[in-house]
């Protein structure tokens, strides 16, 4: 048997409590600063459990830089906004190296950090700036380091990008390269709000000015979540779920489902999958459990597979998105593995916790 | 490590391997079925097996069935794959996949009661197939025998030829034309023909008949001649002994001797050649015409013997051609063989001359010699109603003796002169004389012929097959024909 580092025992339920009881408070506390948003926010917040980087698309003034910020407040980490412009230059973002004179009257280069250095930075727009200045972040969002004049240079831990994006308003914009989006953990669509919940903002909120937060993390708080979140069991049958599940997002991939045959280019990575295993465990800590289900896997599935799925033009002419594309993948990959005949099958079932 | 609910996992996967195994042996069943089918079709079809015998491929379903459920066990899925079902089923939040695994301690009181599922099969379809199946054995096997005869292999009609066969072997072997031994063996090769014909293959049985009616129609050929030779030699014995009975008394007595010699001879002849005139000779007889001394009494005899050995000859090759053995022209040439007129011999003899023919024939007689036995050998040419030269076809045989008469003289006969017409004279005079040949002029061929010119091996009329020769006599005129200063 392969060793499995971290998977030798499960967590306790007074292990697990105290994480659980974070995160919900957390959570509920998102709720009540930005209103009708329940599931985003749990999505948000998994990945920050999971390290992940989160990428928001949405249209303008529909909540994402409030909802960053405000996570920013709850969880009680540095924030910086940083607006993309296309004259935007990596230096801007990365920091630089600046001739200063020192007290003895000597002159030495010293650096300058730049706004990465935080906890948590707002790329507000980032699909604005040049390719170059987006190309910057990938280091930073990968290794969590910046290396500028062959010194490397530690992120703050922890590190997150909270990413926005418009999808309209395209002219001048430079689409972020496959090799950045696949760094983001998460691609969440921030739709527009219901009726009852903008009556909700209009009569809670003046001018639209959430409450300020009431329930702060520490950051010892932070560290042993995220200590807790490592210990999260993954059952193997649901490792072999992720794994046939982004196998089948490929074309060519052995149970693909002829969406995806026919209109998927590229599917997904190994990052995929990681990132898949990664946010499952999130979100069953979130949901109180100390280990990963299937249902977890089908919850993270389409933030995590919708922007790394590259459909063909194909696609393009019938109109078919990532979404319909995961979709018939959680449809068509059987979760079980079982492989019964198509005249056999499990009926009734029943059973649960207590 | 914290197995729970592993009961209702096992339970649950032995159901299912259950089902499956269930499943792959109905499949195979299906085929099975089908297969019997199609065998007992073909078993009755082509070798006739009883129906009661194939009634034991219903034991072949035991080993389907078992086949079915071997084969299925690779299907089963893994325990792993029914705890994850269970899971998943239950909502176990992967609970239940974690106690198959590691140990969840406190974890096990909140994962609640585990109920497996049902096992669903919808079997109706392969049911059918299978009803269809068995059906189709069950048809395959009360098919009445009549669909399903055996073939039988396209009989040979031989045993026209056979029994044809076997009564002119019979015929052979009655009159001892062949032996008993060889007969028995030609008939048991027939017999043997006429079994192999209806299964074996039938070039084979023909060439074996042929082989037969070849071997009988060859004894029958010779027994045949070797008949018409004995009527032959034994009917001119019986003519010369009754020519000799009605003229011995006019004839004297150096010629009665040599005709008594010349019959003992041919008696003897004929006796050598017929074992059964042999037989029937006495033994004095027999002495007597070694010695070449007959007395009257044993002339007598010895006419009595010949005749009735030409009888028997006759009767012989009746036999045969009543057995179909001998054609007709065959039998008549053996009842007309050694026909001689006795009188007409007998007044030959009398008078003591050979050969000299009183009729208006006159054609014959002036080459036979007068001593001898070769003068009595012509009498007896000259008797028999088949003698040769008689000047029509109907009126003896054609071999008679060439007879010449005057011929052409060659001396005093003048080459008859002709007058040449006046154009070949003209073409002669300017001609060189090579030679003189009757014919036409042969025109030269190969490669020596006209090989000077453009026009050389050019013929007129284009190639055409008629080539246009120019005889001598018609030179003159195509002469003049070309003479462009002929006004």
């Amino acid at each position: 048997m392969e060793n499995r580092q971290g998977q030798e025992e499960i967590l306790s339920p007074p292990q697990l409590a105290p994480a659980v009881a974070i995160m919900t408070g957390a959570l509920e506390q998102l709720d009540a600063i930005l209103l009708g948003r329940t599931a985003l926010h749990r999505l948000v917040l998994a990945g920050i459990v999971s390290r992940g980087h989160v990428l928001l698309e949405g249209l303008p003034g529909v909540g994402k830089t409030a909802l960053i910020r405000a996570l920013g407040e709850i969880l009680n980490l540095q924030f910086r906004r940083v607006q993309f412009t296309p004259d935007l230059m990596p230096s801007d973002i990365l920091g630089s190296h600046i001739l200063q004179g020192s007290s003895d009257g000597r002159r030495e280069m010293t650096f300058q950090p730049g706004p990465v250095f935080t906890n948590i930075l707002l790329a507000d727009e980032i699909n604005r700036a040049s390719p170059k200045t987006q190309s910057a972040l990938l280091e930073a969002m990968q290794e969590r380091s910046v290396t500028l004049m062959g010194a490397t240079r530690a992120l703050p831990d922890p590190f997150f990008v909270m990413a926005s994006q418009n999808p309209i308003e395209l002219e001048g914009t430079y689409p972020l390269p496959e090799a950045q989006l696949d760094r983001f953990l998460f691609k969440l669509n921030v739709s527009q709000a219901d009726v009852d919940v903008l009556e909700r903002i209009i009569t809670t909120r003046r001018r639209g000015e959430p409450p300020p937060a009431s329930v702060r993390v520490s950051p010892e708080q932070l560290a042993g979540v995220l200590a807790v979140m490592d210990r999260i069991y993954l059952p193997r049958a649901v490792c072999r779920y992720i794994a046939r599940l982004v196998a089948a997002s490929h074309a060519d991939g052995a149970e693909a489902p002829d969406i995806v045959r026919k209109y998927v280019s590229y599917g997904g990575s190994p990052r995929a999958a990681i990132a898949l295993a990664e946010a499952s465990r999130a979100m069953a800590l979130l949901a109180g459990r100390p280990s990963v289900g299937f249902e977890d896997v089908r919850a993270v599935a389409e933030p995590v597979l919708n922007h790394r799925l590259i459909l063909n033009y194909t696609a393009r002419f019938d109109r078919v998105g990532p979404h319909a594309v995961v979709e018939a993948l959680l449809a068509g990959v059987d979760e079980t593995g079982m492989n019964l005949p198509p005249d056999v099958a499990l009926t009734g079932g029943a059973g649960g916790p207590a | 490590m914290g197995a729970y609910g592993i009961k209702q996992v096992r339970g649950l996967r032995r159901r299912m391997a259950a089902v499956l195994a269930v499943r792959k042996g109905l499949m195979f069943l299906i085929g099975w079925c089908f297969l019997w089918g199609l065998g007992v079709l073909v078993l009755r079809q082509w070798a006739g097996v009883d129906r009661g015998f194939l009634l034991w491929g219903l034991a072949g379903g035991v080993p389907a069935l078992a086949a079915g459920w071997v084969f299925s066990r690779a299907s089963v899925p893994a325990e792993s794959a029914f705890r994850a079902a269970l899971d998943a089923m239950g909502g176990h939040g992967g609970l239940l996949m974690a106690s198959g695994e590691t140990d969840v301690g406190d974890w096990q009181g909140r994962i609640g009661p585990v109920r497996a599922p049902a096992v669903r099969w919808r079997f109706a379809r392969p049911v059918g197939v299978l009803a269809v199946s068995a059906a189709f054995v069950a048809a395959c096997l009360l098919l009445p025998d009549r669909y399903v005869a055996p073939a039988q292999p396209p009989a040979i009609p031989v045993e026209r030829q056979v029994g044809q066969l076997s009564r002119e072997i019979d015929a052979l072997a009655k009159e001892r034309v062949m032996e008993a031994r060889q007969a028995e063996s030609l008939k048991e090769k027939l017999a043997a023909v006429s079994k192999e014909a209806a299964v074996a293959d039938p070039v084979k049985a023909w060439q074996a008949l042929d082989h037969v009616e070849e071997t009988v129609a060859s004894a029958a050929k010779a027994a045949a001649q070797e008949r018409t030779r004995q009527a032959e030699q034994a009917g001119r014995c019986e003519a010369l002994g009754k020519a000799l009975q009605q003229a011995g008394g006019g004839m004297d007595a150096q010629q009665l001797a040599e005709a008594m010699g010349e019959l003992a001879k041919l008696a003897n002849q004929a006796a050598k050649d017929n074992p059964d005139l042999q037989q029937a000779l006495s033994r004095e007889l027999s002495q007597a015409c070694s010695s070449g001394k007959l007395s009257p009494e044993q002339v007598a005899q010895l006419t009595k013997a010949m005749s009735e050995a030409k009888d028997s000859a006759c009767q012989s090759m009746a036999a045969l051609a009543e057995a179909g053995l001998v054609d007709a022209e065959s039998l008549s040439a053996c009842t007309g063989a050694g026909e001689v007129d006795a009188q007409k011999l007998g007044e030959m003899l009398a008078r003591g001359s050979a050969g000299v023919d009183e009729g208006s024939d006159g054609d014959s007689g002036e080459g036979v010699g007068q001593e001898g036995a070769a003068s009595l050998t012509q009498m007896l040419d000259d008797a028999s109603a088949g003698a040769p030269g008689r000047g029509a076809p109907t009126r003896g045989r054609g071999d008679a003796a060439m007879t010449w008469t005057k011929g052409t003289e060659p001396a005093g006969e003048a080459f008859k002169e002709q007058s040449l017409p006046p154009g070949a004279a003209a073409s002669l005079r300017e001609s060189k004389r090579v030679g003189i040949s009757l014919g036409e002029h042969a025109k030269p061929t190969g490669p020596a012929a006209g090989s000077g010119g453009a026009l050389g091996g050019a013929q007129a009329g284009g190639g055409a097959a008629n080539v246009q020769n120019i005889l001598p006599r018609h030179r003159g005129a195509v002469e003049r024909y070309f003479d462009r200063t002929t006004p």
